[in-house]
């Protein structure tokens, strides 16, 4: 029992930061096409904003989670304006532009707040079941990644603006002759995945060293979990975040960690071989 | 249009065959430095800007060169010419794995970010794997992996006939590098121009209206592959012998970032512009850091954001296109 | 007696060429990570050795000549410290080099150093083993560490040892001494786990250690990454003892770190700040002290003084005692007057080249963190030396060698 208990926190564990690593890039990436090699800045700006805010304005966590998602959501913002608007389209020349971008936010952050930032401690306690104990906060990551995504599906594929928002994306001229503010569109959506992102930054930063490469620990999970969703990130995010972390832990349990990093790339590579449309192209196969 | 190109080329070739005389031995391992990364560049040009198929795992290629440059030449370093041969064989690995890899990919049906994930994927797993062989088990005969910290201690590239000693380094190094360059950017023209570049150039727009015409886009795709991870491999033997070392760091997320951006700032659809592009490129990125200190590589980011912004086709294109048209389309 | 006053002139010539020379300075390359993924442990280390140059400077330098300093941002990066090792000996040429934290920056230089044949002091704490006839190393090495920190946590705590590590050449050669030590003291390894540098989730290696129960976890982690790990083992309730080579000496956990993240662990180094602070009197409060002092008297916004920044500090100074010693910069001679076993009276006491590796004798501070991240030091071993390559059969004092062994690759005699 407790044995089955242990695989399933370890499961759900890696699951969640699969899941919350690729949810704002899903968006970004998986929606607009835009390769944001930025992702991990977008991360690590959401949890500087929680950190700071915690330590400096004195804020309760919750709410300094939330100043951390709106200054990402901010900074999303205005990066849409001056530069991401002009790279619609071309989405081989974003790697550039937001790689120079990441650049200057992680050297940025390490010229303003040094090289480290004293952490915060995680919040709720632990418990124990026989041998083992666990920390709280962390089974609650897995509900919180979990309902988020269940909220985006809803948002992206249910609402009035997730028509309006695939359509836009997926004919910006044809939808603008039907009357849609296609600039609006594409800034509104940008803004959601920075929002994602950077609360993916706000919830992990009380469980990580705060330093200014945070966010690049999400980085390579973010694009293999967002790659092998496929092309509608959002039906295809949970099967592939749940296929990759069961080959990680699995692989972890009986061997090590490295192995297990291995199996993880390594399973990218096969998935996308056999199914070259992701698991997203795979479960609308298997519908119609 | 290719005569008024050519003279950009000429001029920049003729400067670079005149530095050595007017510098030192410092300027001239430096600049040597710089040119290594052309080939892995122009390799990307090649399967990129022709073939518009974005690898972002070019430097698995580059990093397995560099590690089988190594391990050959360690272990057969009393056999005759080895400085010489040994290189050869290691680009004959990296272009029969580029193949394997391309045969995967394209025969595969995998297209697009896809390409980009997979290539990714297999440069970091050779980086991590490549990381934990610290171990005294992790041997090929005499060379040791030697994990993270890299490996060192090999033969450099050369000759040695009797006591006639003769090794790739210093000025020597410079003019093959300068001459390779030459010859590589000649043949990429060539290629360019052949029917082969042709056909390659109508799969990046239309690939399955070529395929309908009856050509094997597949089998085009592969050797192209191919093709650039020998040109990856390049600079990869080249690194290792110009520092003496090679490291698994060169397979890993960064590393393999830069020819990505050595190439889109440059201009991709242009050979010559990449060469010098990503010259240029890993010159000011060195300059910074030499004396930006921390701000280094916050205007780098800068230049990068810029540089797409204002210059989607690439900067080095678009200034040799201005200066085309400004001083030559008189005649 | 043509020949004589040739012979005079050429000696004259000889002696005005060296008066010119002797004004000249003596150029110390500094390669050190200003910013990039080490910036944290490598700053203290940079404003040690210009501290040191200004001491000596002030002094009159040595030989009459004064020392500068020509150093380079190398950015957490191998390629930049290749590049611009090279700038120091053939733009700068510069008499000696100083600097690398990682040990694959080290080892990406080493080669273009032994070409060269530049002299090289590395300052870190690292895995051992570098038997190198230009490289000195004033560092703490693994017989330092683990040879007093293993035994007395296991007579402390038990027999039971897990090692996670990181899982690069640091770590699995570390782990490598950590395990042959706790079989010579008759204890038993329970659990062995090596984690690349890029993992910063640890939940799964939680519950291993917790699954095998051990008496002593030796954490061998690395990087901000991986020291993600403190914060989450303590949100799990790991609660076992931990010990370690390479935090707190370092990158300060104690101080960047919430409370209780950190607390037991121990960790051995050969100076850290607070020595003076913990212990109350004698030889090493005064030392301790007395550096502390001048360090912020310069650098009063430094956030931390690590081992690093003692090592850093002795290299220049044993440098400039080989030179004086040698009475030139010549570094063949500069070698050869420090394998006669110089030694500097550094921030914790007498730090002595061991002629047949290069390496520096420390005294060994046993730290351990409390609950509230306050540093107590239970234990201090003195003179220890770093023995192993000596015994192993490395004597560079005899012969040229330029590798780097391991316990499991030793020189071959």
């Amino acid at each position: 029992m407790i044995i089955l208990f242990n695989l399933f926190y370890q499961f759900g564990d890696a699951l969640s930061f699969l899941l919350l690593a690729a949810i704002g890039l899903a968006v970004i990436f998986g929606m607009m096409k835009i390769i944001n090699l930025a992702h991990g800045e977008f991360i690590t700006i959401g949890a500087y904003g929680t950190v700071v805010s915690a330590k400096i304005l004195k804020l309760p966590l919750p709410i300094a989670m939330a100043v951390g998602v709106l200054v990402t959501v901010i900074f999303g913002y205005i990066l849409e304006r001056i530069i991401i608007r002009h790279l619609y389209g071309r989405p081989l020349d974003s790697v550039v532009a937001t790689w120079g971008i990441s650049l200057i936010v992680s050297q940025s952050f390490l010229v303003i707040f040094g090289p480290s930032f004293e952490g915060l401690q995680t919040p709720l306690s632990n418990f124990q079941l026989g041998a083992y104990s666990y920390s709280q906060y962390r089974l609650l990551l897995i509900l919180i990644s979990i309902s988020i995504l269940i909220l985006l599906y809803i948002l992206f594929l249910k609402s009035n603006f997730g028509t309006l928002a695939r359509a836009t994306i997926e004919n910006p001229k044809i939808a603008s002759t039907l009357g849609v503010k296609v600039d609006k569109v594409y800034t509104v959506t940008f803004c959601i995945g920075s929002a994602l992102a950077g609360l993916t930054g706000a919830i992990y930063a009380p469980t990580m060293t705060i330093v200014p490469s945070i966010g690049q620990a999400f980085i390579v999970s973010a694009f293999v979990t967002v790659v092998t969703a496929g092309a509608s990130p959002f039906i295809g995010l949970i099967p592939a975040a749940s296929f990759l972390s069961l080959i990680q832990t699995s692989v972890t349990f009986y061997y090590h960690a490295t192995i297990g990093v291995l199996a993880l790339l390594f399973s990218v590579i096969l998935i996308i071989r056999f199914l070259p449309k992701g698991f997203s192209g795979l479960l609308i196969k298997l519908k119609k | 249009m290719l005569k008024k190109d050519n003279i950009f080329t000429i001029s920049v070739f003729i400067v670079l065959l005149i530095i050595p005389i007017l510098f030192d031995d410092f300027y001239i391992n430096n600049i040597s430095y710089f040119m290594i990364w052309t080939f892995i560049s122009l390799g990307l040009a090649l399967i990129w800007g022709m073939g518009g198929i974005l690898s972002f795992g070019q430097t698995a290629f580059f990093g397995l060169a560099g590690y089988s440059f190594a391990i050959i030449s360690i272990n057969f370093s009393d056999i005759y010419a080895v400085g010489i041969w040994s290189p050869i064989l290691a680009l004959a690995i990296t272009a029969i794995f580029g193949a394997i890899v391309g045969y995967f990919l394209f025969y595969g049906g995998i297209y697009d970010v896809f390409i980009g994930i997979v290539t990714l994927a297999i440069t970091l797993v050779l980086e991590t794997f490549m990381a934990q062989t610290a171990g005294p088990e992790w041997t090929v005969g005499n060379a040791r992996l030697n994990g993270f910290n890299g490996m060192q201690g090999m033969p450099p590239i050369g000759i040695k006939i009797g006591e006639y000693k003769f090794d790739l380094q210093g000025i020597g190094q410079y003019y093959f590098i300068v001459f390779l360059a030459m010859f590589l950017l000649w043949l990429l023209y060539k290629i360019k121009k052949s029917n082969f570049g042709l056909i390659l150039l109508a799969s990046k727009e239309d690939r399955t209206r070529v395929e309908s015409l009856g050509h094997n886009v597949k089998k085009i795709q592969m050797i192209t592959f191919s093709l650039s991870a020998l040109l990856a491999g390049v600079s990869g033997i080249l690194y290792t012998n110009w520092g003496g070392y090679i490291t698994p760091s060169s397979m890993g997320l960064i590393a393999s970032a830069m020819p990505v951006i050595w190439v889109a700032a440059s201009g991709k659809n242009d050979f010559f512009s990449v060469f010098f592009g990503c010259i240029l490129l890993v010159y000011i990125s060195q300059t910074l850091a030499v004396n930006g200190a921390q701000y280094a590589i916050i205007l780098m980011g800068l230049i990068l954001v810029i540089v797409t912004r204002y210059f989607p086709e690439g900067i080095i294109l678009m200034l040799k296109k201005l200066l085309t048209n400004k001083f030559l389309s008189k005649k | 007696m043509k020949k004589k006053i040739l012979s005079s002139f050429l000696v004259s010539l000889f002696m005005l060429f060296g008066s010119f020379a002797s004004a000249q300075t003596i150029k110390l390359g500094i390669l050190e990570d200003q910013t990039g993924n080490f910036a944290i442990a490598v700053v203290p280390k940079i404003h040690a050795y210009e501290m040191a140059v200004k001491e000596i400077n002030a002094k009159g330098g040595v030989l009459g000549r004064k020392l500068e300093i020509v150093r380079y941002d190398t950015q957490s990066d191998n390629t930049r410290f290749q590049e611009f090792a090279r700038r120091l000996i053939e733009k700068d040429k510069v008499d000696v080099i100083f600097g690398a934290f990682s040990s694959a920056s080290r080892e990406a230089i080493r080669p273009i150093i032994d070409k060269a044949r530049m002299l090289y002091f590395y300052n870190n704490q690292y895995e051992g083993g570098v038997c190198d006839a230009n490289v000195f190393v004033t560092g703490a090495v693994p017989e330092q560490q683990f040879s007093t920190l293993v035994p007395w946590m296991m007579e402390k705590y038990g027999k039971k040892v897990y090692t996670i590590a990181a899982d690069y050449n640091f770590g699995q050669i570390s782990a490598e001494w950590v395990r042959n030590i706790v079989k010579q003291n008759g204890g038993t390894m329970v659990g062995e786990e090596f984690i690349p540098l890029d993992v910063s989730q640890f939940s799964q290696t939680i519950q291993k250690i917790q699954a095998a129960k051990p008496d002593v976890l030796m954490t061998l982690l690395v990087g901000a990454k991986q020291a993600s790990f403190y914060e989450q083992q303590a949100a799990a309730g790991l609660k076992i003892p931990m010990a370690t080579s390479v935090n707190v000496g370092q990158a300060y956990e104690h101080k960047r770190f919430k409370p209780p993240a950190l607390e037991n662990m121990y960790v051995t180094v050969n100076y850290i700040e607070e020595v003076h602070d913990v212990i109350k009197s004698g030889e090493f409060h005064d030392k301790s002290k007395d550096f502390m002092k001048r360090f912020k008297a310069l650098y009063p916004k430094e956030p931390y003084v690590n081992m690093e920044a003692a090592n850093a500090y002795n290299a220049i100074n044993l440098y400039v005692k080989g030179v004086a010693k040698a009475g030139s910069t010549d570094k063949v001679k500069v070698r050869r007057a420090l394998e006669t076993g110089i030694s500097f009276d550094g921030p914790s006491g007498v730090v002595k080249i061991d002629p047949k590796s290069h390496h520096g004798s420390h005294n060994i501070f046993l730290v351990r963190v409390a609950k509230d991240h306050k540093v107590e030091i239970p234990k201090v071993w003195k003179d220890i030396q770093p023995y192993w390559l000596g015994q192993a059969g490395c004597d560079l004092t005899k012969k040229d060698d330029f590798s780097q062994y391991t316990p499991s690759k030793p020189p071959t005699k």
